[in-house]
């Protein structure tokens, strides 16, 4: 892997991590568009590559969040001692997002490596991310309705319920398949559970948080392999860029989610989702 | 409630310890395997932690 090849991943995954628009899948499909055969996703100094990106990536969303992070713990902690639950928001959050993180940690472990085998190719990430982007339509579609003919009304983070809470939790684990974005099945699922834009993407990048730093902090070990020493530094300066492009990234999502929907992210989705596999069936990307 | 919240603490207390010496090779459809399992300990130990804490909420609710 070269140094430009290592920039342009990192970059690309601080980015599409929280876009709604599957880091995943750009992951498989870039470097197949660019026609980058080289790189060995397997091999364990690619392996260790990614932690890097992903250490990068939870790092940016953990200082973001910074001042939510520390009441959210403290609060958790606190209830956890008393043994009640008291009604405070930063505790009620807390746990939402710990019911939340349930079903992806679960499913996650356990179905990470065979969906991964089955579905690796750029035909499968371009027909996925062509879904994703129908199923951005289809929730803003579905939310306006619920808005229109069913009278309902926006509501607070804290104010869902702990199942809603782990059904946008749910959400995420659509992620494991390549072109589905992470943020954006967890985004949908938060509005048609009556939130806004903007408290949908910051529970959603709440929720993220802790899926990402697991993931990352689960392959440690990978980073200490002999195979990882040499590319050590390339891995951690792609963890800086991967870092800042996530924290550019969440900055300008959480102040675009105010005023803005899903729909821009839709239309990407479906038209690059469309190109990738027309350029997959006439052969000239793998 | 309460009991439910038990018998999952119960449930992923034993995942965790089957999963952490290796003596889960005969469950293979649901992603144990007979191998060393360090992430699966994880999460069960995480998910029986939790079970333990739904416990104490739900015991202290109903005081």
């Amino acid at each position: 892997m070269t140094v430009v090849q290592a920039l342009t991943l990192a970059l690309l995954q601080g980015v599409s991590e929280l876009f709604p628009i599957s880091s995943l899948g750009h992951t498989i499909l870039i470097p197949a568009l660019l026609g980058w055969h080289s790189i060995d996703r397997s091999a364990p100094s690619f392996l260790s590559f990614v932690v890097a990106l992903h250490f990068g990536t939870a790092l940016a969303l953990v200082v973001f969040y910074r001042k939510q992070w520390l009441r959210i713990t403290r609060a958790l902690f606190t209830s956890v001692a008393r043994g009640k639950l008291s009604g405070d928001r930063d505790e009620r959050v807390g746990w939402l997002l710990v019911v939340g993180t349930i079903p992806v940690g679960l499913l996650g472990l356990l179905l990470e490596h065979p969906v991964r085998k089955l579905f690796g190719s750029a035909s499968f990430a371009a027909i996925f991310l062509m879904i994703n982007g129908v199923v951005m339509f289809a929730g803003e579609w579905l939310r306006q309705r619920q808005r229109v003919r069913l009278n309902r009304e926006d509501r607070p983070i804290d104010q869902l319920s702990f199942a809603q809470g782990a059904l946008v939790g749910f959400g995420q684990s659509f992620a494991l398949l390549p072109g589905i974005s992470r943020s954006g099945a967890s985004i949908v699922a938060a509005l048609l559970c009556d939130l806004d834009h903007e408290d949908a993407a910051e529970f959603s990048f709440l929720l993220a948080t802790p899926v990402i730093a697991a993931a990352a902090l689960l392959e440690l070990p990978k980073l200490l392999m002999p195979a990882a020493h040499a590319t050590l530094i390339l891995a951690g300066v792609g963890a800086i860029v991967s870092g800042i492009a996530a924290y550019g990234s969440v900055a300008f999502l959480t102040r675009y989610f105010r005023t803005n929907d899903l729909r821009p992210f839709g239309w990407y989705c479906v038209l690059f989702g469309t190109l990738c596999f027309t350029l997959a069936r006439l052969g000239v990307i793998h | 409630m309460k009991p439910l919240a038990l018998l999952l603490s119960v449930v992923f207390i034993v995942l965790a310890i089957l999963t952490a010496t290796g003596a889960t090779s005969f469950a293979p459809a649901i992603g144990l395997n007979g191998h060393h399992h360090v992430k699966h300990t994880i999460l069960y130990g995480v998910l029986a932690v939790l079970s333990l804490v739904w416990y104490r909420f739900q015991a202290n609710q109903s005081r």
